[in-house]
């Protein structure tokens, strides 16, 4: 009687905190959005002001990485540059901190991951978003007229990019290993139940085929490794414009009809190879556009057949497990378009989506998430059977609850980030003047300062938020400038946007 | 009675555990390396430029005297936040040490370095300052020689590891030709974790 107490109240109270922690988050990531929509960027940050801890003090940044990113991205938005890039370094510390946590606390976070779920691990951001926190704090650098940091950043970008192929791999062996180390019960009923095909024909009529996913050729950040080719192609370093030359050709690639990537790379190859001058070219001016909101995860929960390791015999059981799928929010309708002086009409043209982005990253991650997801399972029906067998249908009640309770999938994800980018290439006018306009009405008039290379930096998350235009130096040499341009939505396009993001 | 025990003698244990500051000789430093550069990578990395420098006799005016350097842009080309200054100072100083060569503060990419050169000639025809005192025109030396640069970095797994190659390339430039009379590069090279990011 005293074990089946003790072991109803343990269950009770892990479930109680896995309930609370999954709501506070959810609760947040409302209260983000709907400011975030709004285009109150202070607002949103305001949101995810982090936590204490229990003792008062603040919390370590990889227990806060999340807020971080949030906020980071808000007050960049609203202008803010110094408070973007010192709260995205220490986002930067956060991820260092996660990646290099000491044995005890990755078992720890492993053991909760198991027993509970995914979502109770400290955040770990998907590896587009490391490359976007650094591709960010490149832009704010630039914004501040700081070309020196902003190297920095877009080679971090650049770095991290190259690192998500080695990432995933090492990703995938290490849940190996753990599970080669002991051959136990649970190990085997993991391994088992892993290889059989009744498992894989689950998913696939539950979950679908990760194979049938639109995804690029190989893990990329279209708009990162493109605004680092951007920054490369500006550079006064004859050195640069070969790396140029490589960052943008490898964009134009993943999107064949995207017009001015195309011209971007040949521009960038034309300039390495000394067939075209800078001086011929003249100003330029690149139009990039953040449109939407990103997409976010939903959970899928189904039961799957698990193959279950006792003794020397084996048997089947059906057990619930819950996956993260990824969904796609909406982009602004409207079209954002420019207009020079002449009444000629720039549409940037769409490429880098998100969603495509992160279902690449996802199908490189998905047996390591599927692999967690089997194991909690598995584990959480070993100690349903254990308890039947100890404490009758009490112990097999609790249990049971516990698990129903604990199977959630991890939907967290940074939502600041947009649908997809846009981009348009134009000469500079000779006036330096370029009309902004959203479905034809005239959202503001841009003043271009007379650099060689300007950027027009434009994100707008939904209709009802400003476009936040940065007009920024390429070369970071000059700080920028950074405004909002209101348009006039629908009500009923607003309400829909709003309704998506919560 | 024994729970009090076990805590003071854990506490004594922690306390007995902390890192207390301690003084580091710079010429027999083998603490721990990190995938960064530091302050030992830019001391060598400062040292093998230069006495490869001296030993080329680039910087030997075969019209006697010595040679007026500026130093013009380094560019960090890494992932860390590093300032360049650093390891340019410490090629100065080996490089005035030499006697074969002085630096000019009184141009440099980004303005003089030291802005006084010019603010003490606005003290021509002031009746406040002695005139015998002040700063004839034409007396400020252009410089004969530029310093320019770019520290890179790679970074590459090999093995389970991680390999950070950092490249110290610098040129010297004849700013009356515009030939460049030197070019060294260094490598510092390092292997450790891949568990992270290198920075």
């Amino acid at each position: 009687m005293t074990h089946t107490i003790k072991a109803l109240a343990v269950a009770t109270l892990a479930l109680g905190l896995s309930g609370c922690a999954a709501h506070q988050q959810r609760s947040q990531m409302e209260a983000f959005n709907a400011a975030w929509v709004q285009g109150d960027y202070l607002g949103a940050a305001a949101t995810m002001e982090a936590t204490a801890t229990l003792t008062g003090g603040d919390k370590a940044e990889d227990k806060q990485l999340l807020e971080l990113l949030h906020q980071a991205e808000a007050h960049r938005l609203a202008g803010d540059t110094t408070t973007a890039i010192s709260l995205y370094d220490r986002a930067e510390t956060g991820m260092k901190l996660d990646d290099t946590t000491g044995l005890a606390a990755g078992l720890l976070e492993g053991g909760k991951s198991v027993l509970l779920n995914d979502a109770e691990r400290d955040y770990t951001p998907m590896l587009a978003e490391t490359v976007l926190v650094n591709t960010y704090k490149g832009l704010a650098f630039l914004q501040e007229g700081n070309g020196d940091h902003a190297r920095i950043e877009f080679n971090r970008a650049d770095d991290r990019t190259r690192r998500a192929v080695d990432t995933f791999a090492e990703e995938i062996a290490a849940q190996q290993e753990a599970m080669d180390e002991e051959a136990d019960d649970q190990q085997q009923s993991i391994r088992q139940s892993l290889e059989s095909d009744e498992l894989h024909e689950s998913i696939a009529d539950n979950y679908g085929e990760t194979s049938q996913w639109s995804v690029y050729p190989e893990f990329i950040v279209p708009s990162a490794t493109y605004l680092h080719g951007l920054f490369f192609l500006a550079s006064r370093d004859a050195g640069d414009l070969e790396r140029a030359a490589t960052s943008l050709k490898r964009v134009a690639e993943m999107s064949p009809g995207n017009r001015t990537l195309a011209a971007d790379a040949k521009l960038a190859t034309a300039l390495a190879a000394g067939k075209e001058t800078r001086e011929a070219l003249g100003n330029q001016v690149w139009v990039v556009y953040e449109n939407g909101l990103g997409p976010v995860a939903e959970e899928t929960r189904f039961d799957v057949p698990l193959l279950l390791f006792h003794g020397n015999a084996t048997s089947p059981a059906y057990t619930g497990i819950a996956l993260p799928r990824y969904a796609n929010r909406s982009a602004v309708s409207e079209p954002l378009t420019l207009r020079d002086d002449n009444g000629e009409t720039i549409v940037p043209e769409p490429f880098s989506e998100m969603g495509k982005v992160i279902h690449t990253e996802m199908q490189a991650r998905f047996p390591a998430v599927l692999g967690r997801a089997v194991a909690s399972a598995a584990i959480k029906a070993l100690i349903q059977n254990a308890a039947a067998e100890e404490m009758g249908a009490v112990g097999q009640l609790g249990t049971a609850l516990f698990a129903a309770a604990t199977t959630q999938a991890d939907l967290r994800s940074w939502q600041a980030i947009p649908d997809h980018w846009q981009v348009a290439r134009v000469a500079r006018p000779d006036s330096g003047r370029l009309t902004l306009e959203a479905d034809g009405t005239a959202l503001g008039e841009l003043n271009l300062p007379d650099w060689p290379y300007t950027l027009v930096y434009v994100k707008r998350p939904s209709a009802h938020s400003p476009a936040q235009v940065s007009l920024i130096d390429l070369q970071g040499e000059h700080g920028g400038e950074q405004f909002s341009l209101h348009g006039t939505p629908s009500d009923n396009e607003t309400d829909e946007l709003v309704a998506d993001a919560t | 009675m024994r729970l009090p025990l076990i805590l003071l003698a854990s506490l004594a244990l922690l306390a007995g555990c902390a890192t207390t500051p301690r003084y580091v000789d710079p010429a027999n430093d083998d603490g721990p390396v990190s995938m960064a550069l530091d302050y030992r990578d830019f001391e060598n990395a400062a040292r093998r430029s230069v006495d490869s420098m001296l030993e080329s006799g680039a910087v030997d005016n075969p019209n006697g005297g010595r040679y007026v350097l500026v130093v013009s842009r380094i560019v960090n080309d890494t992932m860390q936040r590093l300032d360049t200054d650093q390891l340019v100072k410490k090629i100065r100083v080996d490089l005035l040490r030499s006697g074969r060569v002085v630096t000019t503060t009184a141009v440099g990419i980004d303005g003089a370095e030291d802005e006084m050169n010019m603010l003490s000639r606005t003290l021509r025809d002031s009746d406040e300052f002695d005139q015998r005192g002040v700063q004839k025109k034409g007396t400020l030396q252009a410089p004969d020689l530029s310093l320019s640069g770019k520290i890179l970095q790679r970074n590459r797994k090999v093995g389970r590891e991680q390999q950070v190659e950092y490249y110290v390339q610098l040129s010297l430039t004849d700013l009356a030709t515009g030939l460049a009379l030197w070019e060294d590069e260094t490598q510092v090279i390092k292997r450790g974790s891949n568990a992270s990011v290198s920075w």
